[in-house]
């Protein structure tokens, strides 16, 4: 980082000798060198270690924290309570029904899945790539993918209709019912895709955790907490060999993650795409849904991370840095869904297919279309604001466009899901899908068990990634060079 | 020999090895366009054919460097500083593509099924596209793709030149900012390109990821002749100076990606159309996939994705010029083999044949496009001459090299500081 050299400003007499020009005249409009990764709060290991084990081993709860895991309880006892229902009267309970069989159980499947690729990529590819700004955000973005898998998981299986029976979506031995799965199928993809994709999420993101639960036990004053910690920690001592197994261990894990991010929502996009559908049946799928993926999660990063920061006082750690980089990523990811959108209207045209126009139409014009435009509006016009830094580092604004985003994209898989089955080939079979009570039941309290999980996440474990961000004070300590 | 960055200037032996590869590929010029005028007289439908498939082979090379180099507008890594001067010559060759598109324009009756009215007439598909497909239109479309490249390319080098030139910062935000709407406008404007100059090929196929396809190819060809050039030209000052490792080591992974990121994209746009198989879209693979077309095609997976995937997945082999260079040239060759199963089959059908102006054609073309480079590359430094950037970027590149040459035991090239 230029910015770095500010102590010491390098010189550099230019090729005519005429002027002296410094490394610090990098001009105001170049965001990256502003920003540092790091506040001014976080000087030490001492004050990083205290600030950030602080939140989890102080006594008892916050007034807003019990509010807010309240809120996110109750919510979670609506999907109890949706969930025994389900169970009780079958399906029949949703608005699905042909032609629209499949309707809020996947349009919830792909949006939660799709949010849990921010945390991968930020924890996996970032990490590769050498990005130092991923360092304080990786953690709850991690704990976000996995909590997401979750609920995501959720809905395929309370979809079945027998949910018991899940396991019969693998290939298992003795087969003893002559019953394997349809290895053509996608949907038999999903179940490899999104298991290996939840387990090594679950991997990465506890070894990632062990150096800081030691920390924790370190720290912990009471014997439970020290007995808890302890036993996750896996007797981390922190020696040289330690250190050197953890560090490899955690770049393989990241070389096994970053195929995951492409791989997990391509075979999503391929449960569409590879049907006959109008309106599923398009190639741009794979690479318009893995861009969309990484949007909606970014997008969920800033929901969560803006409050977060807030009011656990960590903007020394959440910087400007962070916030405008994540709204970049968001407004790129944005734009190529844009594309997306542009391919699908054009080529709907262009094809001269009858049935290929009409699905196009019928999303701009037909029952459906406020949902066709309020996704426009939100995925395609709102994000434009973020080519202004202004509203890339304010937080308040941010905050906003990510919520709108996060509509945006639930949108997005609702127009392709249902108003392409509503209306295919004959007219005869035309239908409409109303989503019931239950249909956003279930989906709401889906929202609860999220926050639930993410309420205990920021109580029992910390937030933010306490020896990588140790390691990066100690890094720009030594590019200041006097510390 | 010390990176020095205030006098970053050509060694003598630069301008002498410019020369000669332009004079080389002068002779290759004249020998390609004779045999061109030969096969024009001689078969003029098999010339269009060719000389479509040569030009295209060329132009990406061109839209590739311009999508290259507004990349590297956004991003600033060290990579981008080293490569600068070429890419920027790539940009400039793009007003020679319009007019090298010319021929094109003269055989678009033989090439394109949509300009003949008898035949639209009769087809209720092509005569709905009418208002796109029809000859008027493409042609203005075309000129407006290369106005609009050649503004946005020359004025982004416009306003790179007067940053080095006066050493003053203050425009690069502008450029950043500019160069992301560039990359913006190439994919989106390369799309349609690759459209009419392509798809239209066969008028009633379509697939909503054939742009990607096309830029992205794109950007991998621009990519390899970069590498290749980078290599050759590696032992001369400035470039001496600041090649080390890790530069070959962050060009053979972008490399290595796009080579993954061709097979991804064309492996989605094969599986989809496999599984769905609709009369609309199915000949287009069933054609490719029999006869000789099906084993250039499976040649393609193990050739032009599954060979250099695996050489380039070792670092060492990323950092080693010898082997990118050979790398980057064989994918060069497989963006050939891979453009020639996209166009040929659209006139040869079902009956494959190779016909000898298929290798004339891009090698008349590149020829004249490598000769008009060259002149773009002549009288001036090989390394960007001043950007506020510049050290920072070494910076961090020579720390990652430092660690990097300490594991591999390869030519520890920090020697001295930045501050020093």
């Amino acid at each position: 980082m230029l910015n770095d050299t500010q102590t010491e400003p390098t010189t550099l007499p230019t090729q005519r000798g005429a002027q002296l020009v410094t490394v610090n005249e990098v001009p105001a409009t170049l965001d990256q060198t502003n920003f540092p990764v790091l506040g001014k709060g976080a000087k030490d290991f001492e004050s990083v270690t205290e600030k950030i084990s602080g939140l989890v081993l102080r006594k008892g709860v916050t007034k807003g924290w019990v509010v807010g895991f309240g809120i996110a309880f109750m919510l979670l006892m609506l999907f109890l309570y949706a969930v025994t229902v389900l169970f009780v009267d079958g399906i029949g309970i949703w608005g699905i029904n042909v032609p629209v069989a499949w309707g809020f159980d996947i349009v919830n499947f792909v949006w939660w899945i799709g949010i849990g690729h921010a945390g991968t990529l930020i924890s996996a590819i970032l990490l590769l790539l050498r990005q130092d700004w991923r360092t304080s955000i990786n953690r709850f973005a991690e704990a976000m993918t996995l909590f997401a898998v979750a609920c995501a998981g959720m809905f395929p299986i309370l979809h079945l209709g027998r949910p018991q029976l899940f396991y019969w979506l693998l290939p298992y031995y003795p087969n003893t019912m002559a019953l394997l799965p349809q290895f053509r199928s996608p949907l038999l993809w999903d179940v490899f895709a999104v298991s290996t994709y939840g387990t090594v999420s679950l991997l990465f993101w506890f070894v990632g955790l062990i150096p800081d639960l030691a920390s924790l036990r370190d720290r912990a004053t009471t014997r439970g907490k020290q007995m808890i910690y302890g036993a996750l920690s896996l007797g981390w001592r922190g020696s040289a060999i330690h250190w050197k197994r953890y560090t490899t261990i955690y770049m393989i894990l990241a070389g096994l993650s970053t195929p995951l991010v492409l791989s997990v929502h391509t075979v999503v996009s391929f449960d569409f795409a590879v049907s006959q559908i109008p309106g599923w049946h398009a190639t741009i799928f794979p690479p318009y849904f893995v861009a969309g993926a990484i949007f909606s999660g970014f997008a969920m990063v800033l929901t969560l991370g803006i409050p977060l920061r807030k009011y656990y006082g960590l903007e020394d750690y959440i910087t400007p840095r962070h916030l405008n980089n994540m709204a970049k990523v968001m407004l790129a990811t944005g734009l190529i869904v844009v594309y997306g959108y542009s391919q699908e209207a054009f080529m709907g045209w262009y094809s001269g297919a009858e049935y290929e126009k009409y699905m196009i139409w019928n999303r701009m014009t037909g029952p459906y279309a406020p949902a066709y435009w309020a996704l426009i509006f939100c995925n395609g016009v709102v994000p434009q604001l973020l080519w202004m830094r202004k509203f890339r580092t304010h937080t308040v604004w941010l905050w906003c466009i990510s919520i709108v985003v996060n509509v945006g994209m639930w949108l997005e898989r609702y127009v392709i899901i249902a108003i392409s089955l509503h209306r295919d080939f004959v007219p005869s079979a035309w239908g409409y899908y109303n989503p019931t009570f239950f249909d956003w039941a279930t989906y709401i309290g889906t929202m609860g068990l999220f926050l639930t999980l993410f309420f205990l996440f920021i109580r029992f474990l910390p937030v933010i990634a306490v020896s990588e961000v140790r390691e990066l004070v100690h890094i720009e300590h030594a590019k200041h060079g006097h510390h | 020999m010390a990176r020095n960055f205030n006098t970053i200037v050509n060694d003598e032996n630069v301008q002498p090895k410019i020369s000669g590869l332009q004079k080389k590929a002068i002779a290759v010029a004249v020998v390609g366009v004779a045999l061109l005028v030969v096969g024009a007289i001689s078969d003029s439908d098999q010339f269009y054919r060719s000389y479509l498939l040569g030009y295209i082979y060329w132009v990406i090379v061109s839209i590739g460097m311009f999508s290259l180099y507004a990349l590297h507008n956004v991003v600033s890594g060290a990579w981008g500083f080293t490569i600068r001067r070429f890419l920027e010559a790539g940009v400039r060759t793009l007003p020679l593509m319009l007019v090298l598109f010319v021929p094109i324009i003269f055989g678009m009756h033989t090439l394109y099924e949509w300009t003949h009215t008898d035949v639209v007439a009769k087809d209720h598909i092509l005569h709905q596209k009418a208002p796109y497909l029809n000859e008027t239109f493409f042609i203005i479309r075309l000129v407006f793709y290369f106005v609009l490249w050649s503004g946005l390319g020359f004025y982004l080098m416009k306003l790179n030149r007067q940053i080095e030139e006066n050493r003053d910062p203050s425009k690069l935000g502008r450029i950043q900012k500019l160069s992301a709407v560039t990359l913006l406008l190439i994919i989106l404007s390369g799309t349609f390109a690759a459209v009419d100059w392509m798809m239209s090929l066969e008028p009633h196929w379509f697939s909503t990821i054939y742009g990607i396809l096309f830029v992205s190819g794109g950007a991998l060809s621009g990519l390899a002749v970069t590498i290749w050039l980078l290599v050759k030209f590696r032992g001369n000052r400035p470039l001496s100076d600041f090649l080390v490792p890790r530069i070959f080591h962050d060009m053979g992974t972008l490399l290595f990606t796009l080579t993954m990121f061709w097979a991804y994209i064309s492996f989605s746009q094969f599986i989809i159309i496999w599984s769905g198989n609709v009369a609309e879209e199915t000949p287009w693979y069933a054609v490719r996939m029999a006869n000789e077309w099906g084993t250039i095609g499976w040649g393609l997976v193990f050739l032009h994705f599954a060979l250099p995937w695996a050489i380039l997945l070792s670092k060492k082999a990323k950092r080693n010029p010898q082997i990118l260079s050979a790398v980057a040239i064989w994918m060069l060759a497989m963006r050939f083999m891979d453009l020639y199963w996209l166009i040929a089959p659209a006139h040869l059908r079902s009956t494959f044949s190779f016909h000898w102006l298929d290798i004339a054609a891009p090698l008349a073309v590149g020829g004249i496009w490598m000769a008009y480079y060259c002149q773009q590359l002549q009288g001036k430094t090989l390394m960007t001459v001043w950007d506020p950037r510049l050290q920072d970027a070494w910076h961090r590149i020579g720390n990652a090299d430092a660690a990097d040459s300490a594991y591999f035991g390869d030519s520890p090239t920090v020697k001295e500081g930045i501050h020093g």
